[in-house]
């Protein structure tokens, strides 16, 4: 503050001693590394012991391989459970942290169609449209919107065996729709299916899941300065759209 | 003579798996559940690669690596970062290692990466 001359009289200085926030956020990246490690190595083992029992049971027995085969996929299914739940905590931290890179979103689709495909033969995923441009962002985590996505669509839909996904460029931008017949959601629950462990009533009772993959799609695409949003109608079906720019700056 | 893999992982049964595979596949694999004495363990085994985790006793296996990446001797041997810790892309880039492979991996994937790294290595 100045005296009447003008010249400093008082100094006022406010000081927040952020140690302790500091040393709760290495806690919790600590906490994630830890959880991570300890977690996943036991996944490791196990599924590698499996890939090796499958290799053996291929020249030998049609049913053993396939119990190796369900084993393998719920280690798969487990270890995807842990990767979204250390997403959660990352997000919550804000630590997500995206690899950006130029890559060609036309084949990202096909491996992520391919992947539900895989694991949902029932379904038919019909895909329209292309992106001439090579794309910049996370390859990775784009990959992993999709991909929820896709499962939603055809999870949501046991009566139907058609998903449409369509992708087109514009005005810099990168817009997917995907579409399902499936049972929809009503349209006061529309904006909470991106929050952290909802769940509609209905689906909870009748469908698996802990209601986090649509909050992890929601963050991912956030960070990437995009939207993602859904139009649906109760037993009619759902639409989920994502639109990022082309050239993502940060 | 076999090419010779060494695994840096604090994690006995994943040593043990990892020998399993790769013995199969006809290459001599030694192992360490520490990396402080990484340029030694080289000079003992002359790897023609290295798997290396990341969170091993006691300096880390980034660390470990950015070590052996330092020295003329060492810096010629593939280093593949091999951890499930979500960083691992940042480590691998951090320790200028040759590549990684995420924990838990597919046994083709591993083979594949080892098939690679040690292609050009003459023993």
């Amino acid at each position: 503050m100045p005296d009447e001359e003008g010249k400093t009289k008082t100094w006022v200085t406010v000081a927040t001693d952020i140690h302790s926030q500091k040393t709760k956020e290495e806690t919790k990246d600590e906490f994630i590394s830890i959880a991570s490690h300890e977690l996943k190595t036991p996944l490791t083992i196990a599924k590698a012991y499996i890939d090796l029992l499958q290799m053996n049971l291929q020249k030998t027995s049609k049913e053993d391989l396939m119990y190796a085969q369900k084993a393998a996929a719920s280690i798969d299914r487990l270890n995807n459970l842990i990767g979204e739940l250390l997403d959660v905590s990352k997000i919550q931290n804000g630590k997500l942290g995206l690899n950006i890179a130029k890559f060609d979103f036309n084949e990202m689709i096909s491996t992520a169609i391919e992947g539900t495909q895989y694991a949902s033969p029932n379904h038919t995923i019909h895909r329209s449209g292309k992106i001439e441009q090579l794309v910049r962002g996370d390859k990775e985590r784009l990959q992993q919107v999709v991909i929820n996505l896709l499962s939603n669509a055809v999870k949501y839909s046991p009566k139907a065996n058609v998903v449409d996904l369509h992708m087109e460029e514009k005005n810099g931008e990168v817009t997917v729709a995907i579409k399902d017949n499936g049972i929809g959601i009503k349209k006061e629950n529309i904006l909470k299916i991106f929050e952290r462990y909802y769940r509609e009533e209905e689906r909870a009772v009748h469908f698996q899941g802990l209601g986090i993959g649509l909050y992890i799609s929601y963050e991912i695409i956030q960070r990437h300065n995009g939207r993602l949003w859904a139009e649906s109608k109760t037993h009619k079906g759902s639409t989920f759209y994502f639109k990022v720019p082309i050239n993502y700056q940060h | 003579m076999k090419k010779c893999v060494l695994i840096f992982d604090d994690d006995l049964e994943i040593l043990m798996v990892c020998k399993i595979i790769l013995e199969q596949a006809n290459y001599r694999v030694e192992t360490r559940v520490s990396c402080d004495d990484i340029i030694k363990d080289i000079a003992d085994v002359n790897p023609s690669m290295i798997l290396m985790d990341l969170r091993i006793p006691k300096i880390g296996g980034e660390e470990a690596t950015k070590l052996a990446k330092s020295k003329k001797a060492t810096n010629h041997i593939p280093v593949i970062i091999f951890s499930a810790n979500t960083e691992i892309q940042h480590a691998t880039e951090r320790a200028n290692a040759d590549g990684f492979l995420k924990k838990p991996f597919e046994v083709n994937d591993l083979l594949d990466i080892v098939a690679t790294n040690t292609a050009e290595v003459s023993v």
